[in-house]
């Protein structure tokens, strides 16, 4: 089924045990966007990304009702394979994590390596410059790539996460606060990278802080106590939102 | 309250200061052509200064707090609304250093006739300073309904004056330089009004997030 959503969710809850964390999500997030996914901590954002790309059920408690649809296909079908969703839709986590252990270049090469996806060592090269360039850290590491992540700042050490992300090629990234722990200048070429990125990928990011929504988003979602409130092209969330509770939480006075 | 929103209500106190001195050039230099008080028109000019202060000051201010807190939603559309309505404040408060600056020019000899129509349209204009303020400190967008109307009002007692003036100069071209000054004076007035409007837009926008025309 052709659809021009990258993600759809058709009456989405999500349980951790007997607690409804989730409660009846209908979202549809168009493709090549960045969707900021927006509310106050503990409101569900990062339960609700996880449940995009299954990461949810690694966790026994978490219990998912609904759909989730991924260019129209339902991902919680019996006959999905979650590994092969995780593949189609990656995940950038707040805190850097690359392997410590790898050199910047294994860090890419992993996944590729792992999922037997490139045959030699030439096209191995050639899919780390790809994804390193597209995530922009390409010219800062291509003389180190034997070095250990160790030696990158916050930023780089993101963006090499989102290359090793992009190494697999997938056609949405899931970011939950990629820059919360990175300092202004990491976080500015994170943000420009986003603008790079959507034209290929949808990008859905979590983020606390309405000011990176508007910076970088071309739609935002509104979640609070596990419900959307509202969701609408950015301009209009941040100059004249619908609900009161979304102009609370913008203009900081949500309690 | 945090910060932004204390920085904002005292920045709000300053834009209803900012109107307050605006309009009271307004009355009094009217007042002064009335009553032919060079004193008093003396005053009125001697306040421009003080509200190009006022404005400069409050839009630093309002720029500041853009840079600082990054304001949203309704706090971002205040901030766009003070920045528009002190430009239109201004020019309430130059409007009335004008009319001062005529009123000394006609205080040697008596007026064509009784100052009527002249006092009445800067009620009116004042009235509408005064609603927009007051909806503008306490977000109540019914007390700028009936702008239009008012101002239609205005725009009636300034053609009203033209024709008058006009039959006066055919009648007796010595009162042409004072009678030039009166239209001149009830243009002012009326685009007072029409200023007040543009404020009020402002001010609905700032409450609803709507854009209106006061036409």
């Amino acid at each position: 089924m052709k659809t021009r959503y990258a993600i759809e969710t058709e009456n989405l809850r999500i349980y951790y045990g007997e607690n409804e964390v989730i409660k009846g999500i209908n979202l549809k997030i168009p493709q090549n966007t960045v969707f900021a996914l927006m509310g106050p901590s503990g409101c569900g954002k990062s339960t609700l990304l996880r449940a995009f790309n299954r990461l949810l059920e690694l966790n026994k408690d978490a219990r998912v009702e609904g759909k989730v649809m991924i260019f129209g296909k339902n991902i919680y079908a019996d006959d999905v394979n979650p590994i092969d969703v995780r593949r189609e839709v990656g995940m950038v986590f707040q805190y850097p994590n690359p392997f410590p252990h790898l050199t910047i270049y294994d860090n890419v090469a992993m996944g590729l390596k792992l999922n037997h996806l490139v045959r030699s060592k030439k096209e191995m090269d050639k899919r780390v410059r790809w994804a390193l360039e597209k995530s922009s850290l390409w010219n800062e590491v291509k003389d180190r790539l034997e070095d250990y992540p160790s030696s990158l700042s916050g930023g780089q050490k993101q963006r090499l996460v989102i290359a090793r992300a992009l190494a697999l090629k997938p056609k949405i990234l899931l970011m939950d606060e990629p820059t919360a722990n990175i300092d202004p200048m990491g976080t500015k070429n994170i943000e420009s990278l986003l603008f790079e990125l959507k034209k290929d990928y949808t990008i859905v990011l979590v983020t606390h802080e309405p000011a990176q929504a508007a910076r970088v988003s071309d739609y935002v979602g509104f979640l609070y106590l596990g419900k959307l409130v509202e969701v609408g092209p950015t301009g209009e969330i941040f100059e004249k939102p619908k609900h009161e509770l979304t102009e609370k939480y913008v203009t900081g006075v949500l309690v | 309250m945090d910060r932004l929103h204390e920085e904002l209500k005292e920045l709000k106190r300053r834009v209803i200061k900012m109107g307050e001195l605006a309009k009271e050039m307004l009355w009094n230099s009217v007042e002064a052509l009335k009553k032919q008080d060079i004193e008093l028109a003396e005053k009125v000019i001697s306040r421009k200064k003080k509200l190009a202060d006022m404005d400069a000051e409050i839009e630093e201010k309002a720029l500041q707090l853009v840079a600082l807190y990054h304001p949203m939603a309704k706090d971002m559309r205040t901030v766009a609304c003070i920045l528009k309505a002190i430009t239109y404040l201004t020019r309430i408060g130059r409007y009335g250093k004008d009319i001062a600056n005529i009123a000394k020019e006609l205080s040697n000899k008596p007026h064509v006739a009784k100052l009527v129509e002249i006092p009445y349209m800067a009620d009116i204009a004042c009235r509408m300073i005064d609603d927009v303020l007051k909806a503008f400190e306490t977000e109540d967008v019914s007390l700028i309904k009936d702008f239009e109307e008012r101002d239609d009002s205005l725009d009636a007692l300034r053609w009203s004056i033209f024709r008058e003036c006009i039959t006066y100069m055919m009648e007796n071209p010595s009162t042409i330089t004072r009678c030039a000054h009166y239209m001149m004076i009830a243009r002012y007035l009326e685009r007072c009004g029409d200023h007040a409007c543009k404020i009020a837009e402002k001010v609905h926008y700032m409450v609803t997030g709507e854009r209106i025309e006061i036409k």
